[in-house]
């Protein structure tokens, strides 16, 4: 553990863009989950006599058109909109990533079987795809999750396939087959683990999609409902603002969403640092 | 297992690979003993069969591959009709292999103690508390300096011969009855691999454990093994004791294959070649006598069916006419 905490120091003063993400990350988790007790105001609270007042010190983000605060509804916000990227990330990873593996490590009628399915899905424009699915299952918080899952699924499955395809001619994969390891074993025990590194790549950076598909849904209206804050809603709230003035009210949370994005898009290589074992030279 | 029966005995063991090209009759008729604690060395050019005798004794042939006939007899019981449940028990068990890439055999991402951990903990029945010990004994066993600190190294922090020791630890982990040895030394230099064959040699005979020694290099052969089995395009067509293989030759192609092995007073110019090569085991029309086309002393009986002649006690060569 300790030569872990080491490890990850050294990666971390290594390079300045992963430790600016990293330490993004951190307080985006934090904000995510102190969420209630840091807001300084009710985020669904109206006072019609304070609506649309610019920054101040009062409200520091300003509040909207009905008078709620804007930042703690970006605090409250951030739970969700990671919450929702976060379980599906975790949902596309674990059904794509383990599809991908067995397609490229069994080959056969596995690889074709998953290889067109991971086709077909890629052949939708994907954002349309979630679109069409949100709608046709309703616009239900696990909904949007399954949505995002699914137009991030090809992407894990086109990563592992390869990397399999690749490993399961490797020495130590015919070694543990010479060890009397069955073949799921050697799947789970050898291959996956050897496919961790590229895949924690493209889990962060799905995680930053899965943020912006959430977003964008709520933002065109089939996502969250308001009057939950979220990111997406928040700008499109906000966006009729703009025209007379009141930019503070698309921006906070535009800037809170791009932000956020930014942060899993560069946290990805100082993530393949710290998993990789090669790379700690 | 009775004392009796050799630990392991092929007979007439044929396998075919099935090939967009036609059909690679990749072994004829092999047959094979090693004898509990023995060291045998199988000889052959590149493609003679030696490594696919070893996977089809472990029941590893690739998909294009079909035994067609023979038996492999392990221990008493037939290799050949068991399942896959209890082949994977035996792997690793009773039977293990050291391949020639020894860092391609180690996982990358994972430290070398933990793989011998795995084995350890798939196999042989121990503690966990105790395995760490075990791992580093092991270690110890291989020659490994600081084996405690070693043991949380990964394998590209390792040389090459470190890594083959590891390999070495790895497949001695729960004492099998049998070691596969495929070129144990093709990836090491000239020094290491002295002093790689001298421990295997040691821990084989610490252990009684039986040993089949894949190689090319003759010489390297007649240092270690107690029985050379001459292997030519899937064919054995030569067995004998290696004392005995080596004064007395009675193939042809093993005769050429000494006198082109390099003995400290020959010179590189009186080293002999062997003319032609493999013959292309696709044909349908393989003579029976795959060496004939190279052979210097081919007459009209060679054409018939190869007998498997014993020219002395355990010395047997397929040929009308030895040396």
């Amino acid at each position: 553990m300790n030569a872990a905490l080491r490890h990850l120091r050294y990666v971390l003063g290594e390079n300045l863009v992963t430790l600016a993400a990293f330490a993004l990350f951190v307080v985006l988790v934090a904000v995510a989950v102190l969420g209630p007790w840091i807001e300084p105001h009710d985020p669904l609270a109206t006072d019609a006599m304070h609506a649309l007042t610019p920054p101040s010190a009062a409200h520091w983000f300003g509040t909207d058109a009905v008078g709620r605060d804007i930042l703690s509804r970006i605090i409250a916000a951030t739970r969700l909109d990671l919450g929702i990227a976060f379980a599906a990330v975790v949902l596309s990873f674990a059904i794509g990533a383990l599809a991908g593996l067995a397609a490229g490590y069994f080959g056969g009628w596995t690889e074709r079987v998953v290889g067109r399915a991971a086709d077909t899905i890629m052949a939708f424009p994907l954002f349309v795809l979630a679109m069409g699915i949100v709608a046709a299952l309703g616009n239900t918080t696990p909904n949007i999750v399954y949505a995002t899952a699914i137009i991030n699924m090809p992407l894990y499955a086109r990563v592992a396939r390869t990397e399999a395809s690749v490993l399961r001619q490797a020495g130590f994969v015919e070694a543990a087959r010479l060890g009397g390891n069955s073949e799921a074993r050697i799947l789970l025990a050898q291959v996956l683990p050897n496919t961790m590194p590229l895949l924690a790549v493209q889990m962060s950076l799905t995680m930053g999609y899965a943020i912006l598909n959430a977003a964008g849904l709520s933002f065109i209206g089939l996502g969250i409902s308001p009057p939950t804050p979220e990111w997406g809603i928040m700008v499109a709230e906000g966006a009729s603002n703009i025209i007379s003035g009141e930019w503070w009210v698309a921006l906070f949370p535009g800037l809170a969403l791009m932000l956020a994005v930014f942060c899993f898009n560069l946290l990805g290589d100082g993530l393949r640092d710290l998993i990789d074992p090669r790379r700690r030279t | 297992m009775s004392e009796l029966h050799p630990l392991l005995s092929i007979s007439d063991l044929s396998v075919e690979f099935r090939t967009r090209s036609g059909t690679v009759r990749a072994l004829e008729k092999v047959s094979l003993d090693v004898g509990r604690g023995e060291t045998v060395a199988l000889v052959g050019e590149s493609g003679s069969g030696k490594s696919v005798t070893a996977y089809a004794l472990l029941g590893l042939l690739d998909p294009a591959a079909r035994i067609t006939s023979g038996h492999i007899m392990f221990g008493g019981a037939d290799l050949r009709g068991l399942g896959e449940r209890a082949l994977e028990e035996m792997r690793g068990r009773e039977v293990s292999l050291i391949s020639q890439n020894p860092r391609g055999a180690l996982n990358p991402i994972r430290p070398v103690g933990k793989q011998l951990a795995d084995v350890l903990l798939r196999h042989a029945s121990i503690a966990r508390t105790q395995v760490q010990q075990r791992v580093v004994e092991m270690l110890a066993k291989v020659g490994i300096p600081d084996p405690a600190r070693r043991a949380a190294a990964y394998p590209f922090e390792l040389s090459g011969g470190m890594c083959q020791r590891v390999t070495i630890a790895l497949a001695l982990a729960c004492s099998p009855s049998l070691l596969i040895a495929d070129e144990p030394t093709t990836g090491l230099d000239v020094t290491t691999q002295a002093v790689v064959m001298d421990l295997l040699a040691e821990l084989a005979g610490a252990s009684r454990m039986a040993t089949i020694l894949i190689t090319h290099d003759l010489a390297l052969a007649g240092e270690y093994a107690d029985r050379i089995v001459v292997m030519h395009a899937g064919h054995v067509v030569e067995s004998a004791p290696t004392a005995e293989l080596f004064a007395r030759p009675r193939h042809p192609y093993t005769a050429k294959l000494i006198a082109a092995t390099p003995k400290p007073d020959t010179r590189l110019a009186d080293l002999a070649a062997i003319p032609g090569n493999l013959p292309d085991v696709r044909r349908a029309d393989l003579p029976h006598c795959r060496y004939s086309a190279r052979c210097e002393r081919r007459e009209a009986r060679c054409e018939a069916p190869l007998p498997l002649v014993a020219v002395g006690q355990s010395h047997m060569v397929a040929c009308w006419q030895p040396l």
